[in-house]
């Protein structure tokens, strides 16, 4: 991430290396390096170990069969003595519904992130001038954001039903005053190609705003000399969001991508409320897939094992995005 | 920029009106449909209170009234969670974040400094949360805080923890050191110049850490699914649950959505520019 | 001084309201105690525990809490506490065929044999007192539910002359109770979308409304398709063979019911993929479709005024059966007709967590929720989820004429159900450690093929794949040993 401009002014160059400080400066930072230690990195670690072992429910008691076929009792504390093995990783090429979760996944977080940033950078231009009630839009595109994505989920159902929903009857209405022969419907969350993208329109209805916020306050920062400048020497609407506005923003244009982007990787609850993960296969997540693994079928080495390969795919997506940043930024930041 | 084409501002309204209608609708809907009696949910969509539908608050009886003490006991859980996890997570955060705005660290092992220490605490903010599900849940089980507030509070803090630092040390970055200095010169401690100058000039960052922490906790779905079974159950699980056999019952769905989602669409009504400048420092200076 | 007081009073005031009610009496056995029961979401199953627990706690002094999760959760929820030791639930209302799962490791208590007198278990029919409620000798659970799919169909429309005599124009044999599943398909392929007088209304009318939705309960419906095909008369090795565990599923007669299972879908509204049973529950009895396929719950929402459009027009059958079975031993298509009824799901059982601090309120409360007047009552009241299960309610047609249930409906319902599950060649549910595993692989797969993404054959071919990797993590031996004694099989 872009480092800040301004140096922070540390107190410790004037009242550098008393003793008091020498203890303070440990105390301020270690509550917070101790959390995440404890917290994040050590059971990332364990997570590690346990995708090598075939730990499963009922661990105290569990049996591994070696290949050679002999039975070795496990009794490991916590999955910490058992059997190591690569049978998890061994078996994921041939695990469709792996493949199928990681397609979907890395198909909400790419349309996600394009349809959201894509309206959000519309609606920022629109909203990138003084008018009256423009608070009042900041307070109304901040709703979404607030509510809990089950919730959300829940009235994207609503809205997306295909015989209650004000949609379904508005489409049912279009059919009938344009005469058409077969009324227009449209299996928003029952067919398995339209599923995905009715949970992006899901989504993005929630975070669309976040997007348009954020991009509007970057805007708010440009200079207005610099568009004064290039009206001063002729340019058209077009060419100045093409060369001034759009190139300025790049950066922020990734964070917020990135950071959208890492979220929707995590994408969970609004599935489980709108499809279950069907119709088929058709939108179940990585994240689901781990979930029904470790808690319905008790396979915690798999689950580890696949949480793993989540983890290598939001790596992946980071640092493409980090290095585009930190391509971006010298460029514009001068 | 005094004068605007015509068309500039019929777009402008255009876009205003329609986007405020497609965040605000399903809202009205959700409001109305708890209204609605089954049958005037059930015979295609009815869109205003007296006039195509007549309101019933019997919904609202049953989710208050007759149900009230398991909503209650979800909602109570919730405000539990998300309190607790927030008290925690600005403290950790706001100290932390003072140490890496005022401080020089020089870590030896990884050979770090202020700003890849801080980098790498952002940076656990986004490993998906899926990574911890089995050994939290068999750390959880060994120490006994399956199905615990302070199970829930724990691995919350965790999540919020690095935004917090994040934020808070945006914010004393630019925050001037002259009053902790005459502080200081006048006899205080470090530790009492950070309590007493320093955390109440930078209000407006805590509130918009706690607002975060308070928002993440309230709403987070998968590991308060994971790991509460009766005592702990918030209520994006207890909203959740109500799937299948009740999700017909939009109605019902309807009341309790809008219960779960009011406290927190009222704090960010109430409390909407520390939002706004929040997300901003997160996303921007980030 | 006066805070004191204060203090004082606000202590003797929560004292004489809450936490010490005055009206303990002696004869409330539980007084204080809470039991915390986990059951599904929903009216169903759920709902007669919201409405029957305050005369319980009126006469015990105990107060239940009531815990419910969506089905698809359930499981998840209730191992999870088991496994983790959290021991937040007390009584279990849960599907028999996790009994493998519950029983095995020892997380339910034994039944006490009081509790099985005070529930008259010589009442309930032996399927459900001895068979689905213990593991091994031992009965770890009480009978509350019995459950067998049916069929049911509108005899309005299937006995209508005309229509029979234009349907046997079309395919040689006039229409009647569907014997076998062909006759089913062509029937509802007949029907489908055809203009029928419904409560006094013509309007087009669909085939078929069969649960399909995935994460569900829709994959027993599937089962009942497979069993016509799948079970062969005199095996009870039907999901697998009891030689070495080898997964029938993906055997030509399974194949074929999948194939039937996804045709259906043609013959229903478009919605269908997403509907379980609880929404098919609510659109048949509204007069949309001929044919349902679900458990004893249709029967008395049929006769429901509120709920129903077709009271008396519902007709009660047993399931279909196939008109040829795969003999997976020969290896080859046997004529049938072969009707294998399946007792899908084996019904709702009680149970009580081992490690509950209140077991004995626990058994109280699930003996009265169990008791013979409670199961009566709860079978002839719509929506509860619970079907007959007893001896006596199958003798006493006066509880079913009291229900609005006119003769001829009652005989004929209780006839479907008493041959469903006294058929020499019906088929019990998937009942092995790891069940609810085996059943969600089949779960996703099954919704694979009905959503088009991939063959039936297809799709088995996967299920029989995780199958049999499921029981070689589970232990092939260990799991073999299991399903034989599950299914009564025994060498020689």
């Amino acid at each position: 991430m872009q480092q800040s401009n301004a140096q922070p002014a540390y107190i410790e160059k004037t009242g550098n290396g008393t003793r008091e400080d020498r203890v303070m400066k440990q105390v301020f930072l270690t509550p917070a390096v101790a959390v995440l230690l404890l917290l994040s990195i050590f059971p990332l670690f364990w997570s590690l170990g346990i995708s090598f072992t075939d730990v499963q429910r009922g661990s105290a008691a569990a049996t591994t069969t070696t290949d050679d076929g002999t039975v070795v009792e496990d009794s490991g504390f916590l999955g910490l003595g058992f059997h190591a093995t690569l049978r998890n990783y061994a078996r994921m090429p041939e695990d469709e519904r792996l493949l199928t979760a990681a397609r979907n996944t890395l198909f909400y977080v790419l349309a996600g992130v394009t349809i959201q940033y894509i309206i959000g950078f519309g609606l920022a231009l629109v909203l990138h001038q003084p008018f009256r009630g423009r608070n009042i839009i900041r307070v109304i595109f901040l709703m979404p954001m607030m509510m809990t994505p089950v919730a959300v989920a829940y009235t994207g159902r609503m809205m997306f039903d295909t015989s209650i929903a004000p949609l379904a009857q508005l489409l049912r209405t279009i059919s009938h005053t344009l005469g058409l022969e077969r009324p227009l419907f449209i299996p928003w969350l029952t067919d398995g190609s339209v599923a995905p993208w009715t949970i992006v329109l899901i989504d993005s209805w929630q975070w669309i705003p976040f997007m348009t916020l954020i991009l509007l306050a970057g805007m708010q920062a440009i200079p207005e000399d610099i568009y004064e400048a290039a009206r001063v020497d002729g340019a058209s609407s077009w060419q100045i969001l093409r060369k001034i506005t759009f190139p300025i923003l790049l950066p922020i244009s990734a964070t917020v991508i990135l950071i959208r982007g890492l979220e929707i990787f995590k994408i969970i609850d609004v599935i489980v409320v709108t499809t279950g993960g069907g119709p088929g296969s058709a939108t179940e997540s990585l994240t689901m897939y781990i979930f029904k693994t470790a808690l319905t079928f008790g396979n915690y080495g798999y689950a580890a094992a696949i949480s793993y390969i989540l983890l290598i795919l939001v790596i992946i997506f980071a640092t493409i995005f980090l290095a585009a940043m930190r391509y971006l930024t010298p460029r514009t930041s001068g | 920029m005094k004068h605007r084409k015509w068309w500039h501002s019929l777009l402008l309204y255009t876009v205003v009106i329609v986007w405020s209608f497609i965040v605000l609708f399903p809202f009205y809907w959700l409001l109305t449909t708890s209204l609605k009696k089954p049958l005037a949910v059930a015979r295609g969509p009815r869109y205003i209170p007296f006039v195509d539908f007549n309101p019933t608050t019997e919904h609202w009886q049953y989710l208050f009234d007759e149900q009230g003490e398991t909503t209650l006991r979800h909602f109570r859980n919730s405000v539990i969670a998300a309190s607790g996890s927030t008290v925690f997570s600005v403290l950790i955060g706001s100290m932390a974040g003072y140490g890496l705005s005022r401080f020089r660290y020089r870590w030896k092992f990884p050979p770090w400094r202020n700003n890849d220490i801080a980098f790498w605490i952002i940076s656990q903010r986004f490993l998906p949360p899926a990574l911890f599900v089995v050994p939290f849940l068999m750390i959880y089980s060994a120490l006994g805080l399956v199905d615990t507030h302070a199970g829930l509070i724990i691995a919350y803090t965790m999540f919020n923890v690095p935004f917090a630092v994040w934020i808070m040390r945006d914010f004393f970055d630019n925050l001037p050191t002259d009053l902790e200095d005459s502080a200081r010169v006048d006899g205080a401690t470090r530790w009492q110049a950070f309590v007493r100058i320093v955390l109440p000039l930078s209000a407006p960052g805590l509130v918009s850490v706690a607002i975060f922490s308070f928002v993440f906790s309230w709403n987070e779905f998968l590991y308060a699914l994971m790991l509460t079974n009766f005592d702990a159950i918030t209520l994006p699980v207890f909203i959740a649950g109500q799937n299948n056999t009740r999700g017909v019952q939009w109605w019902y769905i309807s009341a309790l959505t809008l219960t779960a989602v009011a406290p927190v669409v009222l704090i960010g009504l109430l409390l909407e520019r520390f939002i706004t400048s929040g997300l901003i420092a997160g996303a921007v200076k980030g | 001084m006066r805070k004191v007081t204060v203090i004082l009073l606000l202590v003797a005031m929560l004292v004489a309201t809450g936490i010490v009610p005055a009206t303990a009496q002696g004869d409330r056995p539980f007084e204080g105690q809470t039991v915390v029961v986990v059951t599904q979401t929903g009216r169903a199953i759920g709902g007669p525990v919201e409405d029957h627990a305050p005369e319980w706690e009126e006469m015990t002094g105990a107060r239940v809490e009531l815990q419910q999760f969506a089905f698809g959760e359930l499981f998840e929820k209730i191992i999870t506490d088991f496994e983790t030791g959290a021991g937040d639930y007390d009584m279990l209302i849960f599907p028999a065929d996790w009994a493998g799962d519950f029983m095995a490791p020892g997380y339910l208590a034994e039944v006490p044999q009081e509790i099985l007198d005070e529930i008259d278990i010589d009442d309930v029919i032996p399927l459900y007192s001895q068979r689905i409620t213990a593991w091994g000798d031992t009965i770890y659970a009480l009978p509350y539910d019995g459950d067998a799919h049916m069929l049911y169909y509108r005899k309005d429309l299937i006995n209508n002359e005309e229509y029979s005599a234009e349907f046997e124009a079309e395919y040689g044999y006039p229409l009647g109770e569907p014997e076998t599943w062909s006759q089913y398909l062509d029937m509802a392929a007949w029907f489908n979308g055809r203009e029928v007088e419904t409560a006094g209304e013509m309007a087009p009318i669909y085939g078929v409304l069969e649960a399909q939705r995935r994460n569900a309960q829709s994959y027993w419906v599937f089962l009942s398709h497979a069993a016509g095909y799948g079970k062969i008369p005199g095996n009870p090795c039907f999901f697998f063979s009891c030689d070495d565990m080898t997964p029938q599923v993906n055997n030509p007669g399974w194949v074929r019911a999948l194939e039937e299972y996804v045709q259906v879908g043609q013959y229903g509204p478009p919605e269908m993929i997403n509907y379980d049973v609880a929404d098919t529950r609510i659109h048949f009895p509204a007069g949309e479709s001929v044919f349902n396929i679900d458990w004893g719950d249709v029967g008395p929402i049929s006769y429901n005024p509120d709920a129903s459009v077709v009271v008396g027009d519902v007709g009660f059958a047993p399931l279909p059966g196939g008109d040829e079975y795969w003999d997976y031993e020969a290896g080859e298509w046997v004529e049938g007709p072969n009707r294998a009824p399946f007792i899908a799901f084996g019904g709702w059982i009680i149970g009580v967590a081992a490690n509950s601090d209140v077991r004995d309120a626990a058994f109280d409360f699930a003996a009265f929720m169990a008791s013979p007047e409670m199961v009566q009552l709860l079978a002839v009241t719509p929506d509860t989820g619970i079907n007959p299960s007893r001896f006596s309610q199958f003798e006493n047609l006066d509880l079913w004429l009291d229900a609005g249930f006119d003769r001829e409906g009652a005989e004929d319902y209780l006839d479907a159900i008493l041959n469903t599950i006294n058929h020499p060649n019906a088929v019990l549910d998937l009942r092995i450690t790891g069940s609810a595993e085996y059943l969600q692989t089949l779960d996703v797969e099954i919704s694979r093929a009905v959503a088009g993404e991939i063959s039936a054959q297809e799709a088995l071919d996967n299920v029989a794949e995780q199958w049999d990797a499921i029981t070689d993590r589970l232990g092939r031996d260990s799991q073999l040993e299991q399903y034989r004694s599950a299914v009564g099989w025994s060498p020689e």
